[in-house]
């Protein structure tokens, strides 16, 4: 009896199915899923509500399997939420919001392992001291390893090296974490760099840094290789709102060496060692939907730079400012449901180096090349080679004092892998401006303040009359989870003599592209 | 695609790109091999850019220096001495200064330092692109200057410089060890050399400390290198020794040679170290045994004044802080500080 129906579903194991079936069988199970977690949420939901005033207290709150954490640390963290003798009880809701405010922070330290859970217990009605309406919260929050250390290897065009990387992670139980990483490879020649880094006040979206610098890099754009040895130290605040905030000092030793036997005459005068001691803040907001190929949101991003000023003073002063937007709008196509995948990333940058006194000096002094802007190149004005726009002294690039980019990319998806796939076709046309400051430099003369006010605004105007260079072009986007690659084939359309264009091929990687 | 496009797809590190299409300048149209583009595409590809501006305007410190005319001579100097003309503090800048003015070869001289150098010396000479050609490298290094001279001017005598060559070996042995030591590990070092070298390339105390520490190390070694300690009453013995041969030198041409012919290598590079030895009054070192040396000889005075007066060429600002002629009252130490500290 049992044969037809084995035969029968033999014949259908043996029966390709069909790619139409499988996607057909995929949602169908999807949907089923989705329906059992609503069922839940919504039982839960009901309960909750049900019993939404009901009053209760936190008479205790645990932190379980986090031995190595300081219990002090852990204390500002969750005594907030414990019921005060003489306060109001909470309703089960608050409650509830409260507890998972408390772990959602103990989340983001980062040195639990995720999901943190929570148990909410009665106390034993035959203890003195509680009350029917106590509660006692558990928070179980594994510690993760305490350390990570990683070496490898990576090779590409033009570029092989060695690294190590060591993290050390809640090192005094205070979520303090230790990076240090060390690299050897063919262009950026080597790299030491340490940096501690712990929240303030057991706040995990308030933290301090410091950290240390030291690393040889070859400028093949400039004909030179520029040594870094510093130091710096930073508040990190994240708003409620996800906007971020960097407040820093730093000093650094910058030092032009090691010039090609080519190297034009320009970057030989810029040769040599500088020190640079700035107070620095950084503003970050990204409301995009995914970092490396939105489809909606922006972002915000400003840079701004005092330098010459702290206890180090250095040789340089300026103030520096720099803004970079971004921009993804996501276009409908007409008989596709919901997203299309296609999109209009919009993007502009702008910097201004403003010449300053620097303490002691008669007056303020001119740019050096380690704090001019560089543009051009895969990940900003596509179509260019590196650092191939501006001034340029041969084949050096000297960068310039103020810029302006901007381009306009569409991004559509493939037509065969579809909008879930990191991969997209672009067309893009991006423009930029880099210019040195309008000098006066015939006469030798030093310059003074009103000088230089006056030369801005002269660069200013050139920059907004003046016409950009730029290139237009095509390719293909894949977004990597680590980083973003590009393959475009692009041509110039408009250039200014010695700036350097490419056309054809261009290979990009990074991390921000405009 | 031609392939040469292709193998670059498997790229790393922040950028890489290469062209499909280069405009070489020597391509010959008959050439065809699996590489070249074809040439419908080269015709597509030369069209861009459709549009050329004039150049960008070059950043300030740059522009300076470029916009003056003749060939650049980069030597250590306080920037202010550079628009002045006035001597290097280095004799080895300093004797290529010299040689160069004995040869009436116009040149401006710019400040800089080793890193400005591909091969981390002092100086180098920028060929005004004028007077260059285009196929030759622009920049010539020091141990190039001698023959860049000869190229310039045709009638100058090699051959005599051979028969010098001992003296010239005294000088760069016996004379610069003793240098470096009076100059480098000396109470020197703190009055004039690091305010020289350094300070003026910088107003960080944290690089002026570390460098300071590294040219004195650089100097012990190379000091190291001929003896395996450092016999300081030897060196300056040996130095003794070389100007009173240098002298007999000076005595024995002036006999032989009635008129004094114009200056060679040799007189450059001796004179690079007597002015710079002796154009300092005596009590302004902190250590005057060389400087004590070198006034023992008649001969070597008599040329430093002669040649000092030929070039035109005033000492470094640095003598004139240390000399401080107005305000005697300020010690050395103070002088410098108003010279260099405050920038």
């Amino acid at each position: 009896m049992a044969e037809p129906l084995e035969n029968d579903l033999f014949d259908q194991l043996r029966q390709k199915s069909t790619q139409d079936e499988l996607n057909k069988r995929t949602k169908e199970i999807q949907t089923r899923l989705m329906s059992h977690y609503e069922k839940q949420e919504r039982r839960i939901g009901s309960t909750l509500d049900n019993n939404s005033t009901i009053p209760v207290t936190i008479s205790e709150v645990r932190v379980l399997s986090a031995p190595k954490t300081r219990r002090g640390f852990l204390d500002r963290i969750v005594s907030p939420i414990i019921s005060k003798d003489n306060a109001e009880p909470y309703t089960l809701v608050e409650a509830r919001k409260a507890i998972d405010k408390v772990a959602a922070r103990l989340s983001k330290l980062g040195i639990y392992q995720h999901p943190i859970s929570v148990y909410i217990d009665k106390p034993d009605p035959t203890e003195a001291s509680s009350t029917p309406t106590d509660l006692k919260v558990y928070f179980n929050a594994k510690e993760g390893s305490w350390y990570t250390i990683k070496t490898g290897t990576e090779a590409g065009t033009a570029e092989g090296s060695i690294y190590g990387n060591a993290q050390f992670r809640n090192l005094f139980g205070g979520a303090e974490a230790l990076n240090i990483h060390a690299s050897k490879g063919t262009r950026t020649r080597s790299v030491i760099s340490a940096a501690f880094d712990t929240p303030i006040l057991s706040n995990p979206d308030l933290r301090w840094e410091i950290s240390g610098l030291t690393s040889s890099t070859l400028k093949p754009w400039a004909s030179h290789e520029e040594v870094l040895k510093g130091g710096s130290t930073k508040f990190k605040y994240e708003t409620q709102r996800g906007h971020l905030h960097e407040i820093g000092y730093s000093g650094m030793w910058r030092q032009l060496t090691s010039l090609a036997s080519n190297a034009s005459p320009g970057i030989r005068l810029e040769a040599g060692d500088s020190f640079k001691s700035s107070l620095s803040h950084t503003w970050i907001a990204d409301h995009r939907d995914n970092r490396l190929l939105p489809s909606r949101g922006f972002l915000l991003k400003t840079v701004s730079e005092l330098a010459g000023v702290g206890p180090l003073k250095g040789d340089v002063g300026f103030g520096k400012l720099e803004a970079e937007s971004q921009l993804a709008v996501p276009i409908p196509i007409p008989g596709i449901k919901g997203d299309s995948g296609v999109a209009i990333n919009a993007g502009f940058r702008a910097g201004l180096l403003y010449p300053l006194t620097v303490g002691g000096s008669s007056g303020p002094v001119a740019s050096r090349f380690s704090d001019r802007f560089q543009l051009g190149g895969p990940t900003d004005v596509r179509g260019f080679k590196m650092a191939g726009l501006g001034p340029h002294d041969g084949p050096d690039a000297l960068g310039g004092d103020m810029y302006a980019a901007g381009g306009v990319s569409l991004l559509v998806p493939l037509p065969r892998t579809g909008k879930e796939s990191p991969l997209r076709l672009q067309a893009f046309l991006n423009a930029g401006r880099l210019v040195a400051l309008k000098g006066k430099p015939k006469d030798g003369a030093a310059m003074d303040s009103e000088s230089v006010k006056q030369s801005v605004k002269k660069t200013l105007e050139e920059l907004k009359k003046d016409h950009p260079s730029a290139a237009a072009g095509v390719g293909l986007v894949y977004a990597h989870p680590l980083a973003r690659f590009e393959l475009n084939v692009s041509m110039p359309l408009a250039i200014r003599k010695d700036e350097l264009a490419r056309k054809g091929l261009q290979f990009g990687i990074g991390i921000t592209f405009m | 695609m031609p392939s040469s496009a292709t193998s670059n797809t498997n790229g790393h590190a922040t950028s890489h790109t290469k062209a499909l299409a280069k405009p070489t300048v020597n391509q010959t149209p008959n050439a065809w091999s699996f590489f070249a583009v074809p040439r419908p595409i080269k015709r597509i590809f030369d069209r861009f850019p459709l549009l050329t501006y004039p150049a960008n305007r070059l950043p300030e410190r740059v522009q300076r220096v470029k916009s003056a005319d003749g060939h650049a001579l980069f030597i250590w100097c306080a920037p202010e001495d550079a628009s002045e003309n006035r001597a290097s503090f280095n004799p080895a800048c300093l004797r290529w200064q010299a040689f160069l003015k004995s040869q009436n070869l116009q040149f401006h001289t710019v400040s800089s330092s080793n890193h400005a150098s591909t091969n981390e010396r002092l100086p180098f000479l920028v060929v005004n692109p004028s007077c260059s050609s285009p196929f030759k490298s622009n920049i010539v290094s020091a141990h190039e200057l001698a023959k860049w001279a000869v190229d310039q001017k045709d009638s100058w005598p090699v051959e005599l410089e051979l028969h010098y060559e001992p003296y010239m070996s005294l000088l760069n042995n016996e004379i610069r060890r003793a240098w470096q030591y009076h100059m480098y590990l000396s109470p020197n070092f703190e009055a004039f050399t690091a305010p020289s070298y350094i300070h003026s390339q910088t107003n960080s105390s944290v690089v002026r400390i570390t460098s300071s520490w590294e040219l004195q190390k650089a100097a012990r070694e190379d000091l190291m290198k001929s003896s395996p300690r450092i016999d300081v009453e030897g060196l300056y013995a040996s130095a003794d020794r070389a100007f009173f041969a240098l002298d007999n030198l000076l005595k024995r041409k002036r006999r032989m040679v009635a008129d004094v012919s114009a200056p060679s290598l040799l007189e450059a590079t001796l004179f690079s170290y007597l002015f710079l030895l002796l154009e300092l009054p005596l009590d302004r070192w902190l250590d005057n045994r060389l400087p004590e040396i070198a006034r023992k000889y008649p001969e070597l005075v008599e040329l430093e004044n002669t040649l000092k007066k030929q070039y035109g060429l005033q000492p470094p600002a640095i003598y004139d802080a240390l000399t401080g002629t107005k305000d005697s009252t300020l010690n050395s130490r103070t002088r410098l500080e108003k010279h260099f500290g405050i920038r």
